[in-house]
């Protein structure tokens, strides 16, 4: 187990989430990809912590606040997801176009 | 050991984690970002980053995905197959996720060479009480206020959250009204 190993490990985390957000039509798969992503940062952020030097405590509670933002950005994401529900009956990105993006 | 232990959870990982982008039940996908995480979880513990992988299970597992297993079940009906993606965008996702890939070996490959990795966190700079003294810590190194405004953030949020998931059918509610007294 070496930093460069972490990393890349993290790195095929990373550009799989970024597949799944390419690829996937559903919202929740999207938001499921974007969860990988930071699963994938914060691998990288413990990495570093321990091979690092020294303030090896900061460097995980920082994923903390990560973790935590992510919570919240959920309970949004989950509001905003009954409601497109309710308005179009499907959960398609590509009919998400009301704002003309 | 920890080695093949490392090459066990890295496994677990990367093969979770592609289940979660290629499955078709979503259900299923929820399921298998769970188990991803879990893999993540026990590395943090080899890294020796206790508190951060009690926060994931606690928080991610317990949570946010929960959370997601929630929105599933009440807006997609058992057993249903997400539509397929069509052909060129698979293409479109495997050349980009390829790119990046490329780009984040290439990097390391270059750079990390001068990265120095001489020190290593023991056992105690991941534990509860080392991160709880530095997270309520008022001082000059203390991380109370970001800790605050997160409290405030997460309050915000499910407020936030419950205005949008309701608002829907009190407004149209009220467009009726309004314009019957027109």
């Amino acid at each position: 187990m070496t930093l460069h190993r972490l990393l890349l490990l993290s790195a095929v985390n990373f550009c799989l989430g970024m597949y799944g957000m390419v690829v996937r039509r559903n919202v929740i798969c999207v938001l499921m990809a974007m969860e990988l992503m930071f699963n994938a940062v914060i691998i990288n952020f413990i990495a570093f912590a321990h091979y690092g030097n020294g303030h090896a405590t900061e460097g995980s509670i920082f994923p903390i606040f990560i973790i935590a933002v992510t919570a919240c950005e959920m309970a949004a994401a989950l509001a905003i997801i009954l409601t497109m529900y309710r308005k179009m009956h499907k959960l398609d990105v590509h009919r998400l176009d009301s704002l003309n993006g | 050991m920890i080695d093949t232990l490392f090459i066990i959870l890295s496994l677990m990982i990367i093969f979770f984690a592609t289940l979660v982008v290629t499955l078709p039940n979503i259900l299923h996908c929820a399921l298998a970002l769970m188990a991803s995480l879990f893999g993540s979880a026990g590395l943090y513990i080899l890294l020796n980053a206790e508190m951060t992988a009690l926060a994931q299970v606690a928080v991610y597992i317990g949570g946010v995905v929960i959370f997601i297993i929630f929105a599933i079940f009440l807006t997609t009906r058992m057993g249903e197959k997400t539509t397929p993606s069509s052909l060129p965008k698979i293409g479109w996702g495997l050349v980009l996720s390829s790119f990046a890939f490329a780009g984040f070996y290439g990097f390391y490959a270059k750079y990390l060479n001068s990265v120095s990795t001489t020190g290593y966190s023991t056992a105690e700079d991941g534990s509860m009480s080392a991160v709880g003294k530095i997270l309520l810590n008022t001082g000059s190194e203390g991380l109370i206020i970001p800790f605050e405004i997160v409290s405030v953030l997460l309050l915000m949020t499910v407020i936030g959250a419950v205005v949008i998931a309701r608002a829907e059918t009190k407004a149209l509610n009220c467009d009726s009204e309004s314009q019957e007294n027109i």
